[in-house]
């Protein structure tokens, strides 16, 4: 993709993607246009509040053979971006410079004919995705079996599954061989196997030197995929760093001002308890070195600590905490019991916890909470808010709870304790 | 690519339908034969040539044209799965539909020397330039759509403005009568883009035709201005006209 890189500059590109003050706008409002509103406009000219910025001043350098993560909430402008590197839109300011063939993989599928069977789409797909005839026609042995087609690649691609649709245009757009791959949410779909597969063949490209950029709501892909990553916030970077620090800053940008930010109902530590007010919560996290963190490693233990702050005095509260997981519900609850905890509290005088935990939880999107209760746990006083954070683990274990397994075949051990194994590291 | 996709137009186009081809070359025959009974039978136009292989002859250009022109308009706006995922030139998805059409047309314009012959008009060797009279009515069609198909994209009346001048502008060409009948509209005629390749064709066919030269200057005009429009339009356009999709 052609950009227009400063002209002072002759030396060869530094990074496989420079972008330089990309500015996007886009005018609302318009959309299937009639003479009527083209003849309005040009009376009115347009106002800028009829703008909307979806990126503003972009500087970005996206090393050769880097693979980066972009994420962001939505309407960040994660897709625009992405569309811009593909080359589908152009900005309104700045410049891009792109260097070597990109294959975008924004939406698969693009310009598959449900009447043509799956060869002749592959064939036209191809040259869509900017191979040539010939290299489509090399690849496409390749191509049919990683989607593990069979006899289907003469069938009209109408009468597919979702699942083998999919299957194939993945695979053409893996097989365009791009220098510069841009991924747009794929992985979200397909069974685990095939999401696996998919993630293997990034590797591969990765290995090849191929630089790669995904932009994703899957915090874990970031992590395990990634070598950088970058977090957008109203269409400009918020973060550039290492996966593991964007996540962290990503989280806080969730809960930024708003400390109510809360998955399912409310005090999930207190039950059904009523809420009576007169005290405040304020929670994080801590890894075992005692920094505060949004990414916890799976199998270390970690830290809640909270803090509760009362109008009135109080003696001997009973607190707890609770986590959970965004679509999945409650998954741990642990409070005192009344008469477990002896102290007077009141305005100036904070109680001041830390819950210690064994990480058992497998890689993905978490959130927990504090509670204060009333002496005889029959009233909730206070909560926090949910406090997302990360979980990252190299397991191969699929689910939320790490069972520790250890497997053996004809008496022989194959796998070894993840703990134990954590615990000679440490050693 | 430009031959992948107007491959892929022309496939899906006819996948379905058992007759495929045939119904392309059968309606502008139909439509023809109706033409040459109407004006033959009931209005009885004066004309020095073989009347029905005179209107089927200019019904075959005519449809080229108002069909290509009518399938390609909104081809960008319906591409806008592909164009907002994927770049590549977006000048080439008018002309897809034109050039996924040539097949037809090809066959078509055999037919018309075939009708000709049986028809009794005297064979030539000028019949081989046929090919000619389909490339040019089908390089017109493509150029005048890669002009509505970016127009369309922002302004969505151009399909239904399209589809009105197509069905008036029938009538502004020399496909139903001599052209020397229109008398005063003469060069509202020949100022039609249609009328310069249905004129070539009437001189192919029967070795004469009214303002010959006058309509391939206009054809060649229209060829032209037409360029130079979609060289602009897609200068300014070509890499924001995803976004009004």
């Amino acid at each position: 993709m052609s950009g227009s890189p400063d002209p002072a500059d002759l030396s060869a590109p530094s990074a496989a993607i420079t972008l330089q003050g990309v500015t996007k706008r886009f005018r609302l409002g318009d959309h299937g246009a009639s003479i009527a509103g083209g003849a309005l406009r040009l009376l009115r000219r347009s106002s800028p509040a009829d703008e909307v910025t979806a990126l503003r001043d972009i500087d970005l350098e996206i090393p050769f053979g880097s693979t980066t993560g972009i994420i962001g909430r939505n309407g960040s402008g994660k897709t625009t971006l992405l569309r811009i590197l593909a080359g589908v839109t152009a900005p309104t300011a700045g410049s891009v410079c792109v260097v070597g063939r990109t294959a975008p993989l924004i939406g698969v599928g693009v310009g598959f004919d449900p009447e043509l069977t799956g060869r002749e789409n592959v064939l036209v797909n191809g040259q869509v995705l900017g191979m040539r005839a010939h290299e489509v026609a090399e690849r496409f042995q390749a191509i049919i079996d990683f989607a593990e087609l069979g006899d289907f690649i003469e069938v009209p691609v109408k009468t597919y599954s979702s699942g083998m649709f999919l299957r194939l245009a993945f695979a053409v757009a893996i097989h365009a061989d791009p220098d510069v791959l841009l991924v747009d949410e794929i992985l979200a779909v397909g069974d685990l196997a095939f999401q696996q597969k998919c993630l293997d063949r990034m590797n591969a490209l990765q290995a090849r030197g191929a630089t790669i950029v995904v932009v994703t709501h899957s915090l874990d892909v970031v992590n395990r995929l990634c070598s950088q990553a970058v977090l957008l916030d109203r269409g400009a970077i918020a973060r550039t760093g290492t996966p593991e620090e964007v996540i962290g800053a990503y989280h806080d940008l969730l809960h930024a001002g708003d400390g109510r930010m809360q998955p399912g109902s409310s005090f999930k530590v207190t039950g059904d308890r009523p809420v009576v007010g007169g005290a405040t919560v304020h929670l994080s996290l801590a890894d075992e070195s005692g920094d505060e963190v949004r990414v916890l490693a799976s199998g270390r233990p970690f830290a809640v600590r909270f803090r509760a702050e009362f109008a009135e005095e109080i003696d001997d509260p009973v607190f707890g905490i609770a986590l959970h997981q965004p679509g999945r519900g409650l998954l741990y609850v642990r409070h005192t019991t009344p008469g477990d905890y002896r102290g007077r509290h009141g305005p100036g005088r904070p109680l001041g916890v830390q819950v210690t935990l064994q990480n058992r939880l497998l890689r993905g999107e978490y959130a927990v909470q504090a509670a204060v209760l009333d002496p005889m746990a029959a009233a909730t006083l206070g909560a926090s808010g949910w406090h997302s954070f990360s979980v990252v683990s190299r397991e191969r274990s699929v689910g939320i709870v790490d069972m520790d397994a250890v497997i053996e075949a004809d008496g022989a051990p194959v796998t070894v304790s993840a703990f134990q194994r954590i615990g000679e590291d440490l050693s | 690519m430009l031959l992948a996709l107007a491959r892929r137009d022309f496939r899906a186009r006819y996948r379905s339908a058992r007759l495929g081809l045939a119904w392309a070359v059968a309606v502008p025959m139909l439509q023809g034969l109706v033409f040459a009974l109407i004006f033959t039978r009931i209005v009885r136009v004066e004309s020095p040539d073989d009347f029905p292989t005179y209107v089927y002859s200019g019904v075959v250009v005519y449809t080229a044209w108002s069909a290509g022109l009518s399938a390609g308009s909104t081809a960008v706006a319906d591409a806008a799965a592909m164009t907002t995922r994927v770049y590549f030139p977006r000048v080439l998805l008018g002309p897809v539909p034109v050039l996924a059409a040539v097949p037809a047309l090809a066959v078509s314009l055999a037919l018309v020397a075939g009708f000709a012959a049986v028809r009794g008009v005297p064979a030539s060797p000028r019949w081989l330039l046929l090919p000619v009279v389909g490339a040019l009515v089908v390089v017109l069609t493509a150029l005048a759509v890669a002009v509505t198909s970016a127009m369309h994209v922002y302004l969505r009346d151009v399909r239904y403005l399209v589809q009105a001048v197509l069905m008036v502008s029938i009538y502004a060409t020399p496909v139903l009568y001599p052209l020397a009948l229109a008398d005063g509209l003469i060069p509202l005629v020949l100022a039609n883009p249609p009328t310069g390749p249905i004129q070539v064709s009437r001189w192919v066919v029967f070795g004469h035709a009214d303002h010959l030269g006058v309509s391939v200057i206009a054809s060649c005009a229209w060829i032209v201005v037409l360029a130079l429009l979609t060289v602009t339009i897609y200068a300014r356009t070509d890499r924001i006209l995803a976004d009004r999709l």
